[in-house]
Formats: structure tokens, C-alpha cells, sequence
């Protein structure tokens, strides 16, 4: 399978969702599910469930029930057992577009990485002198938890 | 997130390192890497005249090889080569894992013969590379010029130099399945010069102590020797483009002209009698004239010499 293929008509469907007459919130919701669909478990990083986390919010949704268009009072519905407000999630899409997006960055999709080699052209002074090994466990600790 | 980069020792060189910012020795480590599994490293490095294409190329090698621990280079001035002799030479004769750089010694030589040289020692050696583990640095003005299944498939990494000290290194993959060849973008390259807190000068051509006349005041940095030895090859190829340029010209000299000049040398080609021996002149006609002549030639000569000199040959 030409996963970068896929990805690559996933995004493109939803600028073509969300640029169209027809454009509604359930045919923008379900262009980015099927997008966040073709992500893999194992590409999800922390940065990925915190731009998710990011876009989800809950909401307490009015569920009384009504009766010829008069809606139950708050007592009759505890009295009845009956809830009156529900918690519900709700997903910004633009913003779980954007972290699907933000994942593809990170993965290398959508720009080259540039890769560098510096040499200051001295020569290393002896007591300066610091091994590459070390230097690099000192970087590595320095930014643990990721770049 | 601030990215610092820190100092680190590579083979005696300072470098800037931090992997999380993509700063990294990646080419010298994968050129150290290779040379360690003892796999063939063919390296072109282009630019357009005058981009520094042979101080970047001996820069990479003088730090891949690294310095001593008295802080003296591993890579000798002897490694880098002009002429298919020397790089044969040195094949033979130099250590396994080390360098070479077989330079273009800038105009002294026909561009054309120089890149047959080249193309020459690499096919024959390829297989022998293999053992010898020498990684081969040609600094070329572009890599069309080098013949197309070198070019193709025996050349492993391209530098590409982009001004001085700043160069893209690509990494050249032939397809195994069809005529392809695939160029990787491999990393970029940013050296300053080396030695530049020895002498910031970024060239040695137009600077007084290249070649003074107090042999005490002359510069010995590695680059000033790099180019004392490639004034050296300069001045052979010129005195022998010289030499056959008189060759050329005296090839076409009529009898009379040859005549004239050879009175000069009377004494070298008679007796006492004034008889003109004509395998003499004919000697004499090749060592001081740079004129080879048959034997018709050389006795219409004497004919000739008789003919407009009867007072002075009998």
C-alpha cells in the first residue's frame, strides 16, 4: 500500500470538504476521522495526544424531555429518575486536523529534514577536550522527554 | 525549546554538535564508518572554478584522519596526488584506511589528459581499492566530465561545494534493477577554514611567505605547503609543454633554417680537415636542435652546408 498516498487523498478530500457549497459539520467530521483512521497506534506520540486533547472539549448538554413543547422542570426528572444534563465530548476538527497534520511534520512528510556537519576549524585543546560520547548523553539529558 | 549547540572533540578537530537540531558529523562518521568495514569509497567533489574545491576536499580528509595526540595531522601532503604515476605509486605503497586526493593541478595540464588520468586510475584500480582500502577524493569542476560508468556506479558520495567551506553532500545510489542512478541529499557541510587561527588568509597565492627567498620565513601550514607542491607540478608540466612546443616548431623548419642554426655547432660534427660527418650532424641536429632527421635528410644538409659554406667545409 501507498500509505503516503493515502494520507496525501485524506488531506486533500477534506481542503475539498471544507472548501465546497455543501460543506456541512458531519461531512467535515467524517473526511478528519477518516484521515485520523489511517493513522497508525504506533505513530501516536505525546505531542500528538496533547493536540487531541487540545481539540476535545465536554460540553453538559441539556437532555429534559418535553412535552407539547414544554420542557420538564429539573424536579420532575429527579423525581422520575430521568437525567437532566449528560456530559458529552466534543471534537474541534479543525484542530484534530491540525494534529494530524502536526504528526505528519513530525514524521518527516510534509518537509526535508537538513542535516549538517559544523567544523569550527581549531584544533581541540586538550583540557577543553570533551568526548563526542559524552557531550552526547549531556545534550540527550538535557532535552529528555523529546525535541 | 533554545537549541545550544555544544563543543565536541572529533579526531582532534573541534566540531558542533546536537542531534535534537540535526547537527551532527554525519558525513565524517559515515566516511570513518566505511572506511572501518573496509568498503570501497569513491568521493567527487564539484564546484565551479575557484569555489575552493581542493581546501574543502583536503579539509574533510585532514579531519576524518584526524591529528595525532601531539596534534599533528594524519593525512601527509604526500597523499594528494596529480599525475596517474604518483597515484600508483601511492596505492602501493600507502597504508590501509588512509586517503588519497587526486587533484587537478590547475591548468598545467590539458583538462582533457588530466580527467583520462583519472578516469584511467579509477577503473584500474577498482578492484584492488577494494583491498587496499584507500578512499579516492576527486575534486572535479563538474561530474560529467568523468566517464559515465565511474560516474554512475564507482562513485559513492557527490560534494557539491557552494562557496567556501559550504558544501551539500549527496549520496549516489544505482538502481540494481535499471539504468538509474538515484541522487540522496545527504547532509550539508560547513567548514571553516581550517588552521584559519594559525592564518585567516583564505587563499596563499598572492601572500609573501608562500615562497620567500629566507627559506626561515616560509610558511609551513599545511595549505602553503598543499600549494608550494602544486607550483612544483606547475612549473614540470610548463617546462615540458615548453619543450615540446620547440619540438613542434622545429619539426617544421626547412633545410636552410637547420643549416644556419647547426653552424653554430661546426666544431661538434667535422674533423680537423673541416669534413662533415654526417651521423655526427645528424647527433648533433637531435641534441642541440631538437631535430630528428633520416639519413637523406642529414646528407642533403651536408650538401647544403657545402654548397653555401665552401670556404669553411670541404
Amino acid at each position: 500500500m501507498n500509505h503516503a498516498f493515502l494520507l496525501a487523498n485524506g488531506v486533500l478530500t477534506f481542503q475539498k470538504t471544507t472548501t465546497t457549497q455543501e460543506s456541512s459539520e458531519p461531512l467535515v467530521r467524517e473526511t478528519v476521522m477518516a484521515l485520523f483512521d489511517l493513522i497508525p497506534d504506533v505513530w501516536e506520540d505525546q505531542e500528538f495526544k496533547d493536540d487531541i486533547a487540545r481539540g476535545r472539549t465536554e460540553q453538559i448538554q441539556d437532555v429534559r424531555p418535553d412535552f407539547c413543547g414544554e420542557i420538564a422542570s429539573i424536579q420532575w426528572c429527579q423525581s422520575h429518575r430521568i437525567p437532566a444534563y449528560q456530559k458529552v465530548v466534543v471534537y474541534n476538527h479543525h484542530l484534530l486536523m491540525k494534529a494530524c497534520i502536526n504528526l505528519l511534520e513530525r514524521r518527516g512528510f510534509l518537509s526535508r529534514k537538513v542535516f549538517k556537519e559544523i567544523f569550527t576549524g581549531k584544533r581541540f585543546k586538550k583540557p577543553e577536550a570533551q568526548d563526542m560520547a559524552d557531550v552526547l548523553a549531556e545534550i540527550m539529558k538535557e532535552n529528555a522527554g523529546g525535541y | 525549546m533554545s537549541i545550544t549547540l555544544k563543543n565536541a572533540n572529533f579526531h582532534g578537530w573541534e566540531t558542533l554538535i546536537n542531534p535534537g537540531a540535526r547537527v551532527y558529523p554525519y558525513f565524517s562518521c559515515a566516511l570513518r564508518t566505511r572506511i572501518t568495514q573496509k568498503r570501497a569509497t569513491n568521493i567527487v567533489v564539484t564546484g565551479e572554478p575557484g569555489v575552493g574545491k581542493s581546501y574543502q576536499t583536503i579539509d574533510i580528509v585532514r579531519v576524518s584522519e584526524g591529528l595525532t595526540l601531539g596534534g599533528k595531522d594524519r593525512f601527509s601532503l604526500d597523499q594528494v596526488v596529480f599525475r596517474y604515476p604518483d597515484f600508483m605509486k601511492l596505492t602501493v605503497s600507502l597504508a590501509m584506511g588512509k586517503c588519497i586526493v587526486f587533484d587537478e593541478p590547475s591548468y598545467a595540464m590539458g583538462k582533457r589528459d588530466w580527467f583520462k588520468e583519472v578516469n584511467k586510475a579509477l577503473v584500474q584500480t577498482i578492484e584492488s581499492k577494494r583491498f587496499k582500502v584507500h578512499p579516492m577524493f576527486i575534486p572535479v569542476i563538474n561530474k560529467a566530465l568523468l566517464d559515465k560508468t565511474i560516474r554512475c556506479f564507482l562513485i559513492q558520495f557527490q560534494i557539491e561545494v557552494r562557496d567556501r567551506g559550504r558544501a551539500t553532500v549527496y549520496r549516489i545510489e544505482p538502481s540494481q534493477s535499471s539504468d538509474k542512478v538515484y541522487r540522496k541529499t545527504f547532509c550539508q557541510l560547513e567548514y571553516r577554514m581550517l588552521d584559519w587561527d594559525l592564518c585567516d588568509r583564505d587563499t596563499c597565492l598572492d601572500c609573501d611567505k608562500l615562497d620567500p627567498e629566507n627559506s626561515e620565513d616560509r610558511c609551513e601550514i599545511f595549505r602553503a605547503r598543499y600549494e608550494r607542491k602544486k607550483a612544483l607540478i606547475q612549473d614540470t608540466r610548463y617546462s615540458q609543454a615548453a619543450e615540446m612546443a620547440e619540438h613542434a616548431e622545429t619539426k617544421e623548419m626547412t633545410n636552410d633554417q637547420i643549416a644556419e642554426r647547426l653552424i653554430d655547432f661546426k666544431d661538434l660534427f667535422t674533423d680537423q680537415d673541416g669534413k662533415i660527418d654526417c651521423d655526427l650532424l645528424r647527433i648533433v641536429a637531435k641534441d642541440k636542435c631538437q631535430v630528428v632527421m633520416g639519413h637523406t635528410r642529414g646528407y642533403t644538409i651536408v650538401k647544403l652546408l657545402k654548397y653555401k659554406h665552401p670556404d669553411v667545409f670541404h
